[in-house]
Parts: structure tokens; sequence; C-alpha cells
């Protein structure tokens, strides 16, 4: 501390201030008194200058093409479905509860008592089923419609019972 | 908020949520660039919620630094920043003048600086120091009452001040 009225505590939070531009002209006044006479003082407002300088001249790293085609995508350019655009998208959704009550159906016509391995095989492949359906919708009508056609095919269909078959993969969750 | 104006925010703004999401998770660009993408796209998912495109850029900082603490609390092991993630953020080197050259260095210092700082520190600094965010937006930010903000914000300015003398950085 010197012989001015601020002690170096105080001197400090009105550093502060000024890097926030709170303080008025008076404390302004006050503050390059002690600085004036304070060395400490002085280098941690010199110090505390060039950190903000610093801090506000940083350069920042432009974000990748690829991610911004990703926002995008996602967003502005997300096809919005309306009318009959939103009935064919809920098309894959529909042709997946199609599919799921054709495969339960006749697995539970044919087997009033299916066993705990065929209802978690039964289980794995709706929800396999669904997932497929879930992506489908997230893409435009077309590719919807493609996707799903291709996530069809891939679905192993219900034959006769099989009696001891291992229960699909069980599903990663995204 | 309307398509042309999200566009205008996100063209403003993409690169500084990169940016920040890259330092706050110590210069993994792989994991910023899933980040700032997550939170551009939650703007337009809450376009309704974000009254102006003046408030959205907080609003994207604030996401972008959730998303950040979320995988920084899965991490069990502090990952350091390497020499080369840091030189990417300082800028291309050029064959400039000595007062660019200064620059740069300078910027690589502040860089250095930031890193060794805690995710805390370092966000408080970005945010009020690099990016001039209101004491509202940070308290926020860092989900700390308004009274503590200004409090954390000078350590934070001291710790990197003591950093930076340490390191022979002096006006």
């Amino acid at each position: 501390m010197n012989a001015t009225s601020l002690d170096c505590a105080r001197v400090r939070e009105r550093i502060h201030a000024v890097l926030d531009g709170a303080l008025d002209a008076t404390g302004r006044a006050a503050l390059d008194a002690h600085l004036a006479t304070c060395a400490a003082c002085r280098e941690l407002d010199a110090d505390l200058a060039l950190l903000r300088a610093g801090l506000g001249d940083l350069a920042e790293p432009a974000l990748p093409d690829d991610a911004l085609a990703a926002v995008w995508e996602r967003t502005v350019e997300r096809p919005r479905a309306t009318g009959r655009g939103r009935l064919l998208r809920i098309a894959p959704l529909a042709a997946a509860a199609l599919l799921a009550f054709a495969i339960l159906v006749p697995a539970l016509q044919r087997d009033p008592q299916p066993t705990p391995e065929e209802l978690a095989r039964a289980a794995a492949e709706l929800q396999l089923v669904f997932r497929i359906a879930d992506k489908a919708l997230d893409r435009s009508r077309s590719t919807a419609f493609r996707e799903m056609q291709a996530g069809i095919a891939r679905v192993p269909v219900f034959g006769p019972a099989v009696t001891g078959a291992t229960p699909a993969a069980p599903i990663r969750a995204q | 908020m309307n398509d042309a104006s999200y566009r205008q925010v996100v063209q403003a703004s993409k690169d500084r949520v990169f940016g920040y999401a890259t330092r706050l998770l110590g210069g993994d660009r792989e994991e910023a660039k899933d980040v700032a993408q997550e939170a551009l796209v939650r703007l337009w998912e809450n376009r309704d919620k974000v009254p102006d495109e003046a408030s959205a850029a907080a609003w994207l900082l604030r996401t972008a630094h959730n998303l950040c603490f979320d995988r920084l609390r899965m991490r069990t092991t502090r990952r350091a920043a390497d020499v080369e993630e840091l030189d990417g953020l300082a800028g291309p080197a050029t064959s400039a003048p000595d007062r660019d050259i200064d620059r740069r260095q300078m910027r690589r210092r502040i860089e250095e600086v930031l890193a060794g700082l805690s995710p805390r520190d370092r966000a408080a600094l970005l945010m009020r120091d690099a990016y001039g965010l209101s004491y509202d937006d940070l308290a926020a930010a860092l989900g700390v009452p308004l009274g503590t903000v200004k409090a954390l914000l000078h350590r934070a300015r001291e710790r990197a001040r003591a950093r930076l003398v340490t390191a022979g950085v002096r006006p």
C-alpha cells in the first residue's frame, strides 16, 4: 500500500473493472493515482491488459465444410413434409408395422406357446424393422423408400419354426 | 428465426463455436466438430425459443459449453493439448513481417496459457474476454449465480496472468 487513498486489494478490483468497462471517470482517476506510485499494481494492470488483448485477438479455426454441410442438411435443407408429402413420409413406418404384423401373427398362430428363444428373436427382428423404418423417416422421401426396400431385404424372414435358434445379435443403441 | 436469419447466425458463429469447443476439449478437433455441429442443429430445433439473432450467439456458446462439459465429464483422464494442435489454433504460419510473427507467437502463448487452465477458467476467459459475453450470459453458461461469476472470472484472469508471467510474456 502506498500514500494514495486506495489499498492494493481495492485497486485490484478496479483493474478488473476497467477490463469490464465498469469503472467511471472518478474511479479511473483514483486508480491512475495509485498506479503512478505502486509498481506491483502497475504490473498487474499491464499484464491483465496484455492478456485481455491476446484473448481478443485469438484466431478461430474454421468449422470444416463437411460439418457445415451436415448442419444444413439437418436443418434448413431438410425436406419438410406437408399434405401428401407427409403421408408419403409415414409410408415406411406403416410398411414396417405391416411387416411386423405379418411376421408376428403367423408365428403365434403356428405355435400358440412360443419358446423364450423364439420370442427373443421375434423381438430383436421387430426392433430391427423399426430401426430401419426410423432411419428411413429421417431421409428424403425417395431416399426413404430406397433404404426401406434395401432394409427389408436384409431382414431375416421367419421360416418354419426353428428350435434352438440363436437370437439375432443385440441392436446397439445409437 | 426463419431460414435466412438462421443461415446468417450460423455463418457468423460457426467458427467461434468450433474454436470454443476445440479449446474446451483440449484441442480435440474431431470431438469439437461434433459438438459444434450438434449445437448449430439444436439452435434450429429451438429457433422459436431464441428471441433474436443477437441472443443466438450467446445461446450457441452456452449450448456448446454444455455439450463440451458432458464430454469432459465422461473422460476419465484429462487430455493435454499437444503442440501441433496449439499451432493449428494460432493461425497459419506466414513469411510475414515481424509484427505478424509476434502476433502469431502471442496467440500461441495465449493458447498455451488457456490449455494449462481448468476447463472452467478457460470457459470464463473465452466467453467474457475473448467473445465479450455479458455477465448474465456467463453466469447462465457456467451455471453459477451472477454474484459468483465476477469472482470466478477475476480468479481465472489472475491464474492466466501468472502463467503468462511464468512463460516470460511481459508487456
